[in-house]
């Protein structure tokens, strides 16, 4: 398959650190996005258990010239509301949250990655992190 | 550890449910998870109950341990409030609160509730302004927080007003604890936060300041919609790396992102934050790889 428009993917190294994509989860309600050079702040605000809104705030950095954030902006298509990943995020989160609520009092398995018992992983076939969260979460809620 | 939470609703719950034949009777299994509900973590970590996503009491435990407790919230871009008497509205949790800078240059963030009538006073999403004035009955704050109007308030002709002891200086808007770090501002409910370097833990400090290298902030724009499903959901969507190379065939038809790929999913010490990392790839998706992504086109 090949893009109609092959900028969407160019990557300007502008970065110190080895990676070209970072997704920070900072605790409780921050999501930090570098991917490639589209950047953005994401905001968590609860509304009860089943609902949440999520406020953007996309940024690049004075001294971008005109070329650099029309590419900051083009590449931040790939997420979003309707962009080309969030979209599928968003949608799978509420099969998740349907399947609870419909089919109810039941659990569900975070065991991938069993050699890890909770925290840094070094593949991506893991869910050694959320282990690692809900052990956070059950001492702050005493659970 | 056994949480116990008594049901508030217990009279108008038995009421509702007698008669309806479907065991709303005192002493069935029904009765039980309405009046005395158990929250019980089951076994170890690999499994999680549905309660944890779906349950009210606990979603209200979260808001007072969580958002409100011993935690930094983000709440504004420091450029998206650059002037003194610029404002923002904002959330901790899914409290509201105006994030201001004041005259003398400080970030302030008050909870966006009038101490009179507890009317969500601001109503613009942003603005500039001197002080915050509630569109109900005008009682008036500087950029602080601090009350600093109350119409009438000795009355009219002798008659009516507040009372003589009341005291103007103790019923400013509730302010909370403040902490910016390379342009971004954060607030906590809790006056005895730890540095905001502390509560990252070194690791996580590091990826922060990668993407917020020291260049000043040039906002591009904002965008907000709502998702349905719980909001620890979003967390664990970011620490789940195994998603990344399944549901997103664009990340793999172009490379972003294949299992094989170099890639760290990191945590703090805490486990509380995440960092997912990754590095482009322009070597071709393998054919073993492509059997195990029925997505994959």
């Amino acid at each position: 398959m090949q893009l109609r428009e092959p900028r969407f993917m160019d990557f300007v190294q502008e970065f110190d650190s080895s990676w070209s994509v970072t997704m920070s989860t900072i605790w409780p309600n921050l999501i930090v996005q570098r991917e490639m050079n589209t950047l953005g702040i994401r905001q968590i605000v609860p509304n009860g258990p089943h609902e949440f809104i999520m406020k953007w705030t996309m940024f690049g950095f004075e001294g971008d010239d005109a070329e650099m954030t029309g590419h900051r902006l083009r590449q931040g298509n790939l997420m979003g509301p309707a962009g080309f990943l969030g979209l599928e995020d968003n949608e799978a989160m509420k099969f998740v949250q349907d399947g609870m609520r419909r089919v109810p009092g039941k659990r569900h398995l975070v065991k991938l990655d069993p050699v890890n018992e909770a925290g840094t992983a070094d593949t991506l076939i893991s869910e050694a992190a959320i282990r690692a969260m809900y052990k956070h979460w059950r001492a702050e809620m005493g659970l | 550890m056994i949480l116990r939470i008594l049901q508030l609703c217990y009279h108008s719950r038995m009421n509702s449910s007698s008669g309806n034949g479907n065991g709303g009777t005192r002493g069935t299994r029904a009765d039980a998870v309405l009046l005395d509900r158990q929250y019980v973590w089951p076994g170890d970590l690999t499994e999680i109950p549905d309660w944890v996503y779906t349950d009210e009491t606990i979603y209200q435990r979260e808001v007072e341990r969580i958002f409100h407790g011993p935690t930094w919230n983000y709440v504004a871009l420091e450029a998206e409030i650059p002037n003194a008497g610029d404002f923002i509205r904002s959330n901790v949790g899914p409290t509201p609160v105006v994030v201001t800078r004041a005259k003398d240059g400080s970030i302030n963030v008050v909870e966006n509730r009038c101490s009179h009538r507890a009317a969500e006073l601001c109503r613009e999403l942003s603005g500039n302004a001197n002080e915050l004035v509630c569109p109900y009955h005008q009682w008036t704050y500087d950029l602080k927080g601090s009350l600093i109007g109350i119409p009438f308030k000795r009355g009219v002709a002798g008659k009516g007003g507040m009372p003589r002891d009341f005291n103007q200086a103790a019923h400013g808007l509730t302010r909370l604890n403040v902490t910016a770090h390379r342009g971004v501002v954060f607030a906590s409910y809790r006056a005895d936060m730890e540095s905001l370097a502390d509560y990252l833990g070194p690791e996580v400090l590091r990826e922060f300041e990668a993407t917020f290298d020291g260049r000043k902030l040039k906002l591009l724009g904002h965008y907000r919609h709502s998702l349905p499903g719980n909001w620890k959901l979003y967390h664990e969507n970011l620490k789940d790396p195994y998603h990344a190379t399944l549901l997103h065939t664009f990340l793999v038809t172009f490379g972003l992102l294949v299992a094989g790929n170099r890639s760290m999913m990191l945590t703090d010490k805490s486990g509380r934050h995440g960092v997912m990392a990754s590095d482009k790839s322009e070597t071709e998706v393998t054919s073993d790889a492509k059997k195990e992504m029925r997505a994959y086109k």
